[in-house]
């Protein structure tokens, strides 16, 4: 047997989360035992984080059993929940109710780097769920803010990348360029995969509205066939349908 | 404190040096203590493997120290491994022209394919003795031999890294003879098998041979677009020889 701190198997479970080794990160933390409740939680909570990020977009369900075995009612736990929710409102169908709860999390946030993240969910779910752009904008501003105040930098590439929607949408195709390319290469630098793809898959978008077809279809085609074998069907959908725009 | 078995970290931190993440590799392994000889092996190897493959790809040398420490711990069990990682050191120091006999390295190379203990590894290392042949002595016959050999062997041993590796360099013999078409077979299956092992710096390195093959294709755009993502991703790891090769494919004149 080997010993080590529960911190440091949490820790390399989340990265191996987010270069998109959900299966390798789940076997970690079940392989790891504890008699100390504190550690138990910690791997529980980090077990259920890597089951919500692994479901997003797609149709399995880890997320359920595993946000049931995670001990107490702290916030991390009940931003989970949320984010679970939210993923499940957005890809397929589902109850809300999401508003008030964002706005509890933001309330009851236990630090300025939690106020930023709840704050980007608040703007995703006003954005995506409820459809009031200008307030989503408004979350995001929060986000971004607080996530340079804390140096989060994923905080700040996925308020940037939101951001960079709204001003995609708006037509201002240079400061959409300027704000998605800041975003994926800070999620690049952290070795944030699915979001970095879905990041690449935007500039792709930009490169055709900017006018370069061919350029546009390239990226998008490898942009797509890294998504396939990932297995992230929303990245595979956006891409193919980049590559079928005629030239 | 937590329990697990030397093999389950050993596991992750292979995982997260496939996705560029040496550092919390190596930091996985370092926080790890084990009570058993055999463990702390394990633990000793993976931590020499994680360095080897980080100089590699970033040219640093990280490697010296964690290969030495192995040695103190090291017996026959992990004596082939051992020997492997050396070469794998070796020939990235006479690859990046710090020197070393290409001629001694290859005779190494032989050896270990004739001790190599399972079909795995003799594929493994015959892919290294193909590079040698190819990179380092000039042989292309001897090395498309051994990448053929090597593809073979991880074929049936269901090692998809191992075939990426093979069809990654039967693709340059491909694209060197203007077989575009055959090129861009094996170099897509090459890329695939990358990402679905979580690859990252080979998923990028076939990317670059892609954006190659587009400019030769004649998709001047297509190439230029996907070379500046990949220089832009490799930037950020970093990883400077794919962040050098893109460059020059980003230059509109070409």
């Amino acid at each position: 047997m080997s010993h080590l701190a529960a911190t440091d198997i949490a820790v390399a479970a989340v990265q191996l989360m987010r270069a998109g080794r959900w299966a390798a990160a789940a076997d970690l933390l079940t392989a790891a035992t504890t008699d100390d409740p504190d550690e138990h939680e910690l791997l529980a909570l980090t077990r259920a984080e890597v089951a919500v990020d692994r479901d997003f977009g797609r149709t399995t369900d880890h997320a359920t059993a595993a946000l049931a075995e995670v001990p107490g009612n702290s916030w991390d736990l009940a931003m989970l929940k949320f984010r679970n929710d939210y993923a499940n409102a957005l890809f397929q169908a589902g109850d809300p109710d999401l508003r008030d709860r964002a706005r509890t999390l933001v309330e009851q946030a236990p630090d300025d780097a939690r106020r930023g993240t709840a704050s980007f969910w608040a703007g995703a779910v006003a954005d995506n769920v409820y459809e009031q752009p200008a307030e989503a904008c408004a979350q995001y501003d929060v986000a971004l803010e607080l996530g340079e105040k804390c140096g989060d930098e994923l905080l700040v590439a996925q308020a940037l990348r939101h951001l960079g929607h709204h001003a995609h949408a708006a037509g201002d195709l240079a400061l959409a360029r300027s704000q998605w390319e800041r975003s994926i290469e800070l999620f690049q630098k952290a070795g944030h995969l699915r979001p970095a793809l879905a990041q690449q898959a935007s500039l792709a978008v930009l490169l055709r509205d900017e006018g370069d077809l061919a350029g546009s279809r390239a990226l998008a085609t490898e942009t797509n066939r890294w998504a396939r074998q990932l297995d992230v069907p929303f990245i595979a959908q956006q891409t193919a349908d980049l590559m079928a725009v005629p030239a | 404190m937590s329990q697990l078995t030397a093999a389950d970290v050993v596991a992750a931190a292979a995982e997260l040096m496939r996705a560029g993440q040496w550092a919390a590799a190596t930091d996985l392994l370092t926080a790890t203590r084990a009570d058993d000889p055999g463990e702390r092996r394990s633990l000793a190897l993976a931590l020499a493997e994680v360095a080897v493959d980080r100089d590699f790809a970033q040219q640093t040398d990280h490697a010296s120290a964690a290969l030495a420490a192995v040695d103190e711990v090291a017996d026959d069990s992990i004596a082939w491994d051992v020997d492997m990682l050396k070469l794998r050191k070796d020939y990235a120091n006479a690859l990046f022209g710090s020197g070393g006999d290409a001629d001694e390295l290859a005779e190494r190379a032989r050896r270990l394919i004739d001790q190599a203990p399972d079909e795995g590894r003799r594929g493994a290392v015959s892919f290294y003795a193909g590079v040698m042949a190819d990179n380092l002595l000039d042989r292309p016959d001897e090395a498309f031999t051994h990448y053929t050999t090597a593809l073979q062997l991880g074929e049936k041993t269901d090692d998809g890294l191992l075939v990426s590796y093979a069809l990654r360099h039967l693709g340059d013999h491909a694209h060197t003879a203007g077989d575009l078409a055959l090129a861009r077979e094996h170099w897509e299956l090459s890329t695939e098998q990358r990402q679905r092992a979580g690859h990252l710096l080979g998923a990028l390195a076939q990317q670059t041979l892609l954006a190659v093959l587009l400019h030769d294709e004649g998709d001047a755009a297509g190439s230029r677009s996907v070379a500046t993502e990949v220089n832009r991703w490799a930037r950020q790891v970093p990883i400077p020889g794919i962040v050098q090769q893109t460059a020059d494919l980003m230059t509109p004149s070409r």
